[in-house]
């Protein structure tokens, strides 16, 4: 009775939602792929029609010393903030999973707050903090404002995969004669492993392309996107986009090797 | 022979109030194979992880070989487990599994591989030894967790419900491969289940517990013929439990009634005339009597209404309600088919030996 | 065992401390600096709700507050919108599982790409001197360019939804994924047809996922710093820009600090709430 009504519903279903589908897709990528034309295209203003094609803009951003400089800046901000993080983050990430102590509620709270907090409030906040203390801004307090930010990532990735982890494990390691830092290093730390890179590149990203906390902790050093910034708002260039499609292309870079990092892990 | 673990009046309590192990005492035997039997929440895995040092015991010592272990972490115990999941590093091979706790000990490469390879040949798997654990079968898992348990030549090897995942063909094989395995190392096995088949099946002793505390310990026959009370003799096996009182007490015997008979056994000790008691009689020790079948020479007749019979493919069940009303199990036998089996509202008369029951002090009647 | 609880201390220590010097102090200090008054050319300690009444009364404060919280909702729906469809389809209708995974990390995959590089494309397209203004000229649709696409609430939701559809796709994904097939079929069973299905069935067991797909839009637009410099124009003016201006410009730290507080208990107030709902809505599959 219901078979051809259903059938019917099925086939109309997924041609809409098919249609559905390559929408949602085009809404998230067209705009990706008109940043990665314009940075070929032969002109200074983002306008249709295209009017031909040049490496110009790939040219001028390579011999722009403020834009490299900025660059290394945001290499050395993204890899200290993530080691640190992740110094912080995964010693909290097993407190909270292993450990009972007073005001655990209140801790985790405390660390989780970044996720959803405002990256502007970390940012005064830790400025506030500074200049009380007397601590000039400079890349430094940017590396600990990102490490602060970013904190959370670190430890809900690996509080969730601690979690999941068998206890058992730890157990037999022990019983098979492994003292607890042994355990920690043989049998833990590799088993989470998928949570640490996946954590750590996030971070990494998320460090390179930070502005609020930076824009209230850096001094007189730039970041990537601080520089990127203090341009698109004196008006927008190609040569942006000519930055912006070499970011695309470290992300889709950063993608595939995270996913071939942590295939290993998804295939047991 | 020299005692290899002796638990001493060990006590656990979770939670402050949760009374897992009940001021327990065990001494177990070097070689023997030893079972914790009994339903989940008896204590039988606490007091197992208490001897690997998983758990400490509130109260009370364990001894390994003589030594004090009581307050030593895991790591610095000479016992290995089996655990019911297996518990395998996923990210390591099987090899590396098993050379896991070899290469604690700090011992040269050689060594190892030697080792290594001789266990994984003793549990058949050395043609698996660069597999991960994901890419192998769960009787194959299963052979990983006890070579990785036996390669350290432990003192003692726990297992905690070893069989407990394997399908039911499997378990029944594993279960003699075990016990082969024990006989051929000599190692000494303590194994928690909760299964009685498989506890009669592979042990020398069988430690049945309840409540925290020890209900029986002995033999496997000795439990299962001569069960020191009711819920041994219903734990293991089946058996039908019948409430029964003393007539008369005589030269340490007693005549007691029950379900409608009279017969004399041994006096439980500190019993009266006058007294309740329970009795215990197994199914499979009932038998359908002929016409001409008399009582006598400590055999006993009982008459019964047969009310439902349950084909057993070797066997028949029958349910039976004696007079009195008591309900009784009856198991024949279907390879001599001189006795025709009764269907349901038959009167029947059944058989027994008064030297088959099992008689229970007043003072344990569950 | 010593070395075990030395172990034990730094793990607990290292972050503590860190959770204590780099976020509950600083929060303490703003929370204090909200209390303090300005006076030219800096601010001195005190105790008075100056601040905050300000920000109540004056319509400056208390509109751009309530714009942000308007374009957060307006966000929050919109990246719904989107997200809800696409993950329906992609756990119930895409029946391999290989494509089911490359249409999830396809829309994940965005979460890596510059969030500052995803609002200035919505400045090149909705621009005056933009993509589709010169498109539509181009074509003959327009004489002129038209202003109407950047600089107002639109360009700002537009903008915000695209960067959140991902956020909103992954908790509602997941949650959509916990729910067992054979519910699916009983309710099929009883003769429920597929719509009724959905709303009854599959769309009260994935509220979960979908209040944390709307907390994580509405908090992350409220607090959001980029999109309003970029796209958003005097009309776009949220609250992130009114702290920013206080901290600078203004140099009224006691103002911008209450500011930030009240974003703060906002932000606080939708997270507890979305929790009160998501355990009271939760229902037990185990």
């Amino acid at each position: 009775m219901s078979t051809a009504r259903l059938t019917l519903f099925d086939r109309f279903g997924n041609g809409t939602y098919a249609l559905m589908i390559l929408c949602v897709l085009a809404f998230l990528y067209v705009p990706i792929v008109i940043l990665v034309i314009f940075s070929f295209n032969d002109s200074s203003s983002l306008t249709l029609p295209l009017s031909g094609f040049t490496w110009h803009w790939y040219d001028k951003l390579f011999s722009n010393r403020d834009l490299l400089r900025a660059i290394g800046n945001s290499f050395y901000v993204a890899s200290f903030a993530t080691v640190l993080t992740l110094l912080v983050g995964v010693p909290a990430a097993f407190a909270l999973d292993r450990l009972d102590f007073i005001g655990k509620r209140m801790f985790r709270r405390l660390i989780l707050l970044p996720l959803v907090l405002p990256g502007i409030i970390t940012g005064i906040s830790m400025l506030n903090l500074f200049k009380l203390v007397g601590i000039g801004l400079s890349l430094e307090t940017v590396i600990l404002g990102h490490a602060t930010a970013l904190l959370a990532i670190v430890v809900t990735q690996v509080f969730a995969r601690l979690q999941r982890l068998n206890r058992r494990l730890e157990e037999a390691a022990a019983d098979l004669g492994a003292r607890p830092w042994e355990t920690l290093y043989f049998v833990v730390l590799p088993n989470i492993r998928s949570a640490l890179i996946g954590s750590g590149l996030l971070s990494f990203t998320l460090s390179f392309d930070e502005i609020p906390v930076t824009f209230f902790l850096t001094g007189r050093d730039n970041t990537l996107p601080m520089y990127i910034w203090s341009t698109m708002r004196r008006g927008i260039t190609p040569e942006i986009n000519a930055v912006g499609t070499l970011i695309v292309l470290a992300s889709l870079v950063l993608i595939v090797v995270s996913v071939i990092l942590l295939r290993d892990e998804r295939e047991r | 022979m020299s005692k290899i673990v002796e638990i001493d009046a060990v006590t656990k309590i979770y939670g402050g109030s949760v009374l897992a192990v009940d001021d327990l005492s065990l001494a177990i035997e070097e070689g023997e194979f030893v079972t914790l039997l009994g339903p989940s929440g008896c204590g039988k895995t606490t007091l197992l992880r208490m001897l690997a040092g998983f758990e400490s015991p509130d109260r009370g010592r364990i001894r390994l070989a003589g030594e004090d272990v009581t307050d030593r972490p895991p790591y610095r115990r000479d016992v290995n487990m089996v655990f019911q999941d297996y518990a395998l590093f996923p990210h390591l091979s099987v090899a590396k599994n098993v050379a896991f706790g070899l290469e604690r000990q700090r011992l040269d490469r050689a060594e190892i591989a030697r080792r290594v390879g001789d266990a994984l040949a003793l549990v058949g798997l050395a043609d698996k030894a660069e597999r991960r654990p994901h890419e192998l079968s769960g009787g194959q898992r299963q052979r990983v967790a006890l070579a990785r348990a036996i390669v350290r030549r432990p003192k003692v090897l726990l297992l905690d419900e070893p069989l407990s995942a394997l399908d039911a063909n499997l378990r029944e094989a594993m279960q003699v491969e075990l016990k082969h395995l024990h006989e051929k190392l000599g190692l000494t096995f303590v194994m928690v289940t909760h299964d009685q088949t498989e506890a009669l099946v592979m042990s020398d002793r069988i430690v049945l517990m309840k409540d925290g505390r020890i209900a029986q310990v002995g033999a496997p026959a000795e439990l299962y013929n001569n069960p020191a009370t009711p819920y041994v003799a219903s734990f293991i096996g089946t058996s039908n439990l019948l409430p029964a009182r003393i007539s008369a007490i005589a030269d340490g015997r007693a005549l007691i009634a029950f379900s409608g008979t009279r017969c004399h056994v041994p006096a439980p000790t500190g019993s009266a005339a006058g007294q309740n008691l329970m009795v215990g009689l197994r199914p499979e020790k009932l038998r359908l009597a002929t016409a001409t079948d008399m009582a006598g020479e400590g055999r006993q007749i009982l008459d019964v209404t047969v009310e439902e019979s349950l084909f057993h493919g070797n066997s028949v069940r029958l349910r039976c309600a004696a007079p009195g009303g008591d309900i009784l199990l009856v198991d024949c036998q279907l390879t001599q088919s001189q006795v025709t089996i009764p269907a349901g509202g038959a009167s029947v008369r059944l058989a027994f030996n008064e030297a088959d029951l099992n008689v229970f002090g007043a003072d344990d009647r569950t | 065992m010593t070395r075990d609880r030395a172990l034990r201390s730094v793990v607990l220590a290292t972050p503590l401390v860190w959770a204590v010097a780099f976020m509950f102090v600083p929060y303490l200090i703003i929370f204090t600096y909200s209390f303090w008054l300005k006076q030219y050319p800096t601010f001195v300690p005190a105790f008075q709700f100056g601040n905050y009444l300000q920000l109540l009364v004056d319509p400056q404060y208390y509109q751009v507050l309530l714009r942000t919280a308007k374009i957060a909702i307006l966000v929050a729906l919109s990246a719904l919108a989107i997200a809800y469809p696409f993950a329906y389809y992609l756990v119930f209708k895409v029946t391999s599982a290989r494509l089911r995974l490359t249409l999830y990390m396809a829309v994940i995959a965005p979460l890596w790409v510059s969030y500052l590089l995803r609002a200035y494309i919505w400045k090149t397209i909705l621009g005056s001197e933009g993509v589709i203004n010169s498109f539509l000229v181009w074509i003959g649709i327009l004489d002129t360019p038209t202003d109407i696409f950047l600089y107002n609430q639109f360009s700002m939701v537009v903008t915000l939804t695209y960067i959140f559809i991902p956020f909103m796709v992954m908790p509602i994904y997941t949650a959509l994924e916990k729910i067992p097939r054979n519910l699916i079929e009983a309710s099929k069973d009883l003769g429920v047809g597929p719509f009724g299905t959905l709303f009854k069935v599959i769309w009260p067991l994935s509220l979960p996922g979908v209040f944390a797909g709307m907390t994580f839009a509405f908090c992350l637009t409220f607090g959001d710093f980029v999109a309003p410099f970029l796209v958003g124009g005097p009309d776009g003016v949220m609250v992130a820009n009114v702290i920013t201006s206080q901290y600078g410009a203004a140099l009224n730290w006691p103002l911008g600090s209450a500011l930030a507080i009240v974003m703060l208990i906002i932000v606080l107030g939708i997270i507890e709430l979305s929790d009160r709902f998501e355990r009271s809505g939760r229902i037990n599959l185990a």
